[in-house]
């Protein structure tokens, strides 16, 4: 929050603000002029000077804000490229890959494959940007405290990776992915906000994951309180804005992977009566497009946390007693939204390499 | 102000009469007409150039979707007002952005306004690969119509080069891009439109004070309203939905939430005209709810890659479920 003293201030409007108390930017901004001039006894044009030297003291510091860029440097600067994930039939149904900034979400069941194809994208983030890479490395965060179990699968992909992609034979794929475990709720914000800032400014990182969104908050907010819903959703709402701060300020792609919640509860005899159209204007009509697999699952964290994110992506799996490598279940990828491709879908299968889109 | 009777205006007496003769009340009933209609009505008369250049001035931009056009007077956004669309997401309020961005460009010998665009993204949404590919789609298909060496051929990079775009990143970044936005807009005069996708996502997060949060949403819109009517631009904004509770008296049915748009009651009365958009049937929907002049109506719009069009419903929409549109079909190309 910007402080008066260091704006330069007309002497007459600087001792108006400090008789008035007024400390912070927020204090003018959030007023009115009429409100201003009769709180700092200044004159209209006064008070209309205070307002362009404060709004050109923010715009100073946020180059994206001020001046405009325009659509044709946008598309020429290459900022918003496309990464691989390591398969052309993925990378078709996704529209190209994942989009390099903004937030995009992972959503599935358990053992749909979200954590898989993350550890792909730590790879694929490393290659070269002719290769459909960032040239740089990765940050996962997990709140399932398995590090070592995601560090053994990595190693194992990064054998056969290095094998497909030889111009990667000497680089240390390893060194680049950093682990970083949250148990709760209080170690995520520490580390969103403090630790994780710090590390991006001082190494090469050009992908942030975490693995899941949807745990902390569940087990700390799980209540159907009102109240602790509210809290819940302005935490939720913080850290949405925290993760397209860092995308921007870093320009990096943050990956959120969230569970499934229900749609319907057991006794809800809604689920047996079918898309009828009466009730379009239901949350609930709408969210049956977000169906998860044959069950009644949806993504979690509800509207608010669906506002926040710029693309998602759903996997699903058919079949969930079949579990292992080269497991047969039929398991779908799908496009669910982005403001860059229409939604696809396509089905895909998992190996010791990784994920692959399957050919029909 | 608006509701004061012409009569009670200084005009000259047998203008005042003309005035009333052809059925103009009050003041607001002269605000939402134009000189070409009261020339029509004899109460003023103007030149052909001069009605010429006043069309061309408060030119609607088309959604190129002619559903939605006509729902919103005939010709598309209109020129001088706020028009909010809300839709949960994944509706396409984006979409329609880039688009109106592209099609405020179309010149003037094509009917079009001819006019420039500032896109504000407040969510990262604005992709300029995808803003490309709806450009060159609407370029293409006027170009048809165009003879070529014509000055009114349009051109890919002019067309992308003339939508600006700012990133906001907090509701303060907003409230000062507005206070410095009057010089932009005089540097550029010829900017028609103004988007901001999406209004509702800061404004939703950062208050506990809820009377704040009304107090700035309402300078907000009279910002907004100052530069649509001082510069003669469209403002376009886009909404996000919220849900509302419906307690339900059945204990086995469970208690139901209806989508809304966000930002509450009060915000309602800002804009002018209010669009939500949402899906029924496997088709997309859109309903004006809010309007002063024009009727309620519902009309269908699809999104392809060439941009925001009408729906069509010979397409590949038959039978199949919306989330199946289309299957990557793996072959050996």
């Amino acid at each position: 929050m910007e402080e008066f003293k260091n704006i330069e201030l007309r002497p007459r409007i600087a001792e108006a603000l400090k008789d008035a108390k007024f400390e912070t930017v927020s204090d003018v901004m959030h007023r009115s002029e009429k409100e201003l001039s009769k709180k700092l006894k200044l004159s209209s044009k006064d008070v209309k000077e205070l307002f362009q030297c404060i709004a050109l003291e923010i715009i100073k510091t946020r180059p994206l804000l001020f001046p405009l860029t325009n659509a044709l440097k946008m598309l020429n600067s290459g900022e918003q490229r496309m990464l691989t994930t390591g398969d052309a039939i993925i990378d078709k149904i996704l529209g190209g890959g994942i989009m390099s900034c903004g937030i995009t979400e992972i959503v599935g069941e358990s053992s749909a494959g979200k954590t898989q194809m993350c550890l792909q994208l730590c790879l694929t983030v490393q290659m070269p940007i002719e290769l459909g890479g960032l040239e740089g490395g990765a940050v996962y965060i997990s709140t399932e405290g398995n590090v070592q179990m995601l560090i053994k699968r990595t190693q194992q992909m990064i054998r056969l990776f290095k094998q497909r992609h030889d111009i990667l034979k000497d680089v240390n794929l390893s060194d680049e992915i950093k682990y970083i475990t949250v148990p709760d709720l209080d170690t995520q914000y520490q580390v969103l906000h403090l630790q994780l800032p710090i590390l991006l400014s001082r190494n090469k990182i050009r992908l942030v994951i975490i693995d899941s969104i949807a745990a902390n908050f569940r087990v700390a907010y799980n209540s159907s309180d009102v109240s602790i819903l509210r809290q819940r959703s302005k935490e939720l709402c913080k850290l949405g804005t925290k993760f397209k701060e860092i995308s921007d300020q870093f320009r990096l792609p943050v990956i959120c992977v969230n569970q499934v919640s229900d749609l319907f509860s057991k006794n809800d005899i809604r689920e047996f009566i079918g898309n009828k159209d009466d009730n379009f204007w239901e949350y609930d009509y709408y969210q049956r497009q977000f169906l998860v697999g044959k069950g009644s699952k949806i993504p979690a964290l509800g509207l608010l946390w669906s506002n926040m994110i710029n693309s998602r992506i759903m996997l699903s799996r058919a079949d969930r007693t079949l579990i292992g490598i080269g497991d047969k279940c039929q398991r779908t990828i799908t496009l669910m939204m982005a403001p860059y491709a229409p939604r696809q879908w396509g089905e895909f299968y998992i190996d010791i390499e990784g994920i692959h889109g399957k050919v029909n | 102000m608006s509701t004061r009777p012409v009569s009670s205006l200084s005009l000259r007496p047998s203008t005042r009469t003309k005035l009333i003769k052809a059925g103009f009340q009050t003041v607001k009933d002269l605000q939402e007409t134009t000189l070409i209609e009261l020339s029509k009505d004899k109460v003023t008369s103007i030149s052909a150039s001069e009605a010429l250049q006043q069309e061309r001035k408060l030119c609607p931009i088309s959604t190129s979707c002619e559903a939605m056009d006509q729902m919103l007077g005939g010709r598309g956004v209109p020129i001088g007002k706020i028009t909010e669309f809300c839709g949960a997401p994944g509706m396409g309020k984006t979409q329609l952005g880039m688009q109106l961005c592209v099609n405020v460009q179309i010149p003037h010998n094509l009917s079009g306004p001819g006019g420039e665009a500032i896109f504000i993204d407040t969510e990262g949404s604005f992709i300029a690969h995808r803003a490309a590919e709806i450009a060159k789609a609407t370029i293409t298909k006027l170009n048809e119509n165009t003879v070529a060496g014509d000055d009114s051929l349009m051109n890919f990079e002019n067309v992308m080069s003339r939508i600006y775009v700012s990133k906001v990143h907090n509701c303060d970044e907003l409230i000062a891009l507005m206070k410095i936005l009057d010089e932009f807009l005089q540097e550029h005069p010829n900017v028609k439109l103004l988007v901001i996708d999406s209004i509702a996502f800061h404004f939703r997060q950062q208050f506990d004070d809820m009377a704040l949060r009304t107090r700035l949403l309402n300078g907000l819109a009279q910002d907004l309203n100052k530069f649509a009517q001082t510069y003669e631009l469209a403002v376009v904004l886009f909404n996000q939905m919220t849900t509302k509770f419906k307690l339900s008296r059945d204990y086995n049915v469970k208690d139901q939430a209806a989508l809304v748009p966000a930002l509450g009651e009060s915000w309602g009365h800002q804009c002018t005209n209010r669009i939500v958009l949402y899906w029924r049937n496997e088709v997309r929907c859109a309903q004006l709810v809010k309007s002063p002049n024009l009727q309620e109506t519902t009309v269908h719009y699809q999104i392809n890659s060439d941009g925001f069009r009408d729906y069509l419903s010979n397409l590949n929409n038959n039978g199949k479920r919306r989330w199946e549109e289309e299957k990557i079909i793996q072959d050996n190309t």
